[in-house]
């Protein structure tokens, strides 16, 4: 049992590598068709291997989504936030050492958050009752405090938020469109990031390998406030990542993009780590890889979240690994490959599955989430307001 | 092209889209189903189906019904604030909802429930 449980671990981090490096491919793809394959899969391995592929996965996508984000400015979801001050170090030849900050980030959070997993689950199972009936409400302040963040632009920000939101009802009320999020998503967050980089056409300059310089208080600081915000964002519907990076560096006068870096690679790690704590204590899925975990599982023991646990460690030890050799890779070949094709092929797969899984009407939705994807890009204002697509519908779900 | 007619192109996508999509909301139904053609080709879509209520089972936030029709028989989850007290065993409904798989057995996420005249 203990070598299936290694080697489902060693496959998702195989599998973290693909997702994480191609935009537009996101781990919610992978688990589900590790679902619909599960009947197949399930004479041969347990439902536990199978959650851990997943997790591993999952762990080792958010140490890696981190290259495409900075070294082709093509990030997902969880990644908007990190383009300018990842790229800004990218321009100066500091691709390799931007990319470090967020995996060394990462793995300082998955050890802080681990350590204080047993204070967060009571406290998360405790909390969630109290404010359940308060999500809407919650929501409603949260997306006007994101909004009200934006320096200039908040009418833009308000504008985008409210498309998206309406756009996200319409979607996942459709009776006939399989897989929603899919189109949904890669169309607000991958293709359209993709698009841009094929109309703007930039230039890198080659590359230098520095090793990132710490600054111990600060980083200490920055994980401690992203465990906090994380764990604030990671438990409640619609609110991930980029929410949880604004909220976490709002007690913050100035950041340095070295901390800002550090911050956006632990919130996504804790983020995806809090989703499994959730599933176990309050029996809610907030990632859709953890809503595939909970539909393999069904009901999960204090065992098995322990597992979890382990797994999530081991995972994030071998992403670091992985993202260090692979940043190396990305450096020398940064300047030689032609990213514009790249991004074409991405493109193109991206489409096709959407076209399989989601049908024609997949294939429309992605076409209008792309074009509203991009209206962020050219007016120069922040992509987590186009999570409006999802919290929005959560607004009206529990109001109405 | 330069950004502002980009633009202008990907609002006037958006917008257009997302009335389009609103209209196709509005006039698209879900298709009636007979129990017994529910596959796992129609999870994460929404269907109608009617039938009996065979069995209730009362949870804290949800109510797990066994509806019948005279094909085959189905779980049905009402999850929010449905007419539960008239949910009673023997009477006839029409749901619609989502087909999801739940440890390898098919079930309706209900959106709607209407209870039947001819019950």
């Amino acid at each position: 049992m203990i070598l299936e449980l290694f080697i489902a671990i060693l496959i998702g981090c195989f599998f973290g590598i693909i997702t994480g490096l191609t935009p537009g491919i996101h781990i919610n793809l992978v688990a589900l068709l590790a679902f619909s394959a599960s009947p197949f899969l399930l004479q041969f391995i347990s439902p536990l291997s199978i959650s851990v592929f997943i997790i591993a996965m999952s762990i080792t996508h958010t140490f890696l989504d981190a290259l495409p984000s900075i070294f082709l400015g093509a990030p997902d979801a969880d990644q908007a936030l990190s383009v300018l001050p990842g790229h800004r170090l990218l321009h100066q030849g500091r691709g390799y050492e931007a990319v470090m900050l967020t995996a060394i980030g990462s793995l300082l959070a998955t050890i802080a958050t681990l350590i204080i997993v047993p204070i967060l689950i009571p406290l998360i199972k405790i909390g969630y009752p109290l404010i359940q009936k308060y999500i809407p409400y919650i929501l409603i302040l949260a997306s006007i405090f994101l909004i009200t963040k934006e320096k200039k632009l908040k009418a833009w920000a308000l504008f985008i938020f409210l498309l998206s939101g309406v756009l996200g009802i319409a979607v996942l009320n459709l009776p006939t469109l399989k897989q929603p999020l899919l189109p949904l998503l890669s169309g607000l967050f991958g293709t359209s990031i993709l698009f841009m980089s094929l109309f703007e056409k930039t230039k890198i300059p080659p590359q230098t390998i520095t090793a990132p310089r710490l600054d111990k208080k600060e980083t200490a600081k920055m994980i401690s406030s992203g465990v906090v915000a994380s764990s604030l964002c990671g438990f409640l519907p619609g609110l991930g990542s980029a929410q949880a990076a604004i909220l976490a560096l709002t007690p913050f006068k100035k950041t340095t993009p070295e901390s800002f870096l550090i911050l956006i690679g632990a919130i996504n790690t804790i983020v995806m780590i809090i989703s499994f704590i959730a599933i176990y204590t309050i029996d809610k899925a907030r990632s859709g890889s953890v809503v595939i975990i909970s539909k393999i599982m069904g009901s999960l023991t204090f065992s098995d979240f322990i597992i979890f646990l382990i797994a999530t460690l081991i995972s994030a030890v071998i992403a670091f690994y992985l993202t260090k050799g692979l940043s190396l890779i990305f450096s020398k070949l940064i300047t030689k490959v032609n990213y514009q094709k790249l991004a074409l092929a991405i493109i193109i797969l991206v489409t096709s599955v959407v076209l399989a899984l989601s049908g024609p009407i997949g294939f429309i939705v992605l076409f209008i989430s792309t074009a509203l994807g991009i209206i962020p890009s050219l007016v120069g204002v922040g992509k987590n307001h186009m999570m409006g697509c999802l919290i929005l519908p959560v607004i009206l779900y529990f109001l109405l | 092209m330069d950004k502002a007619n980009l633009l202008n192109i990907c609002l006037i996508i958006s917008i257009i889209g997302i009335i389009s999509l609103l209209l196709l909301l509005e006039v698209s139904q879900p298709e009636y189903y007979q129990i017994k053609d529910i596959t796992k080709k129609q999870v994460d879509t929404q269907i109608k189906i009617e039938g009996k209520i065979i069995s209730t089972k009362d949870l804290p936030g949800i109510l797990i019904l066994d509806v019948k029709d005279n094909s085959s028989k189905i779980t049905v989850i009402a999850f929010k604030d449905f007419p539960i007290k008239e949910l009673k065993n023997g009477i006839s409904i029409e749901t619609i909802g989502k087909v999801t798989e739940y440890q390898r057995q098919l079930e309706i996420i209900a959106d709607e429930i209407k209870i039947k005249n001819d019950s």
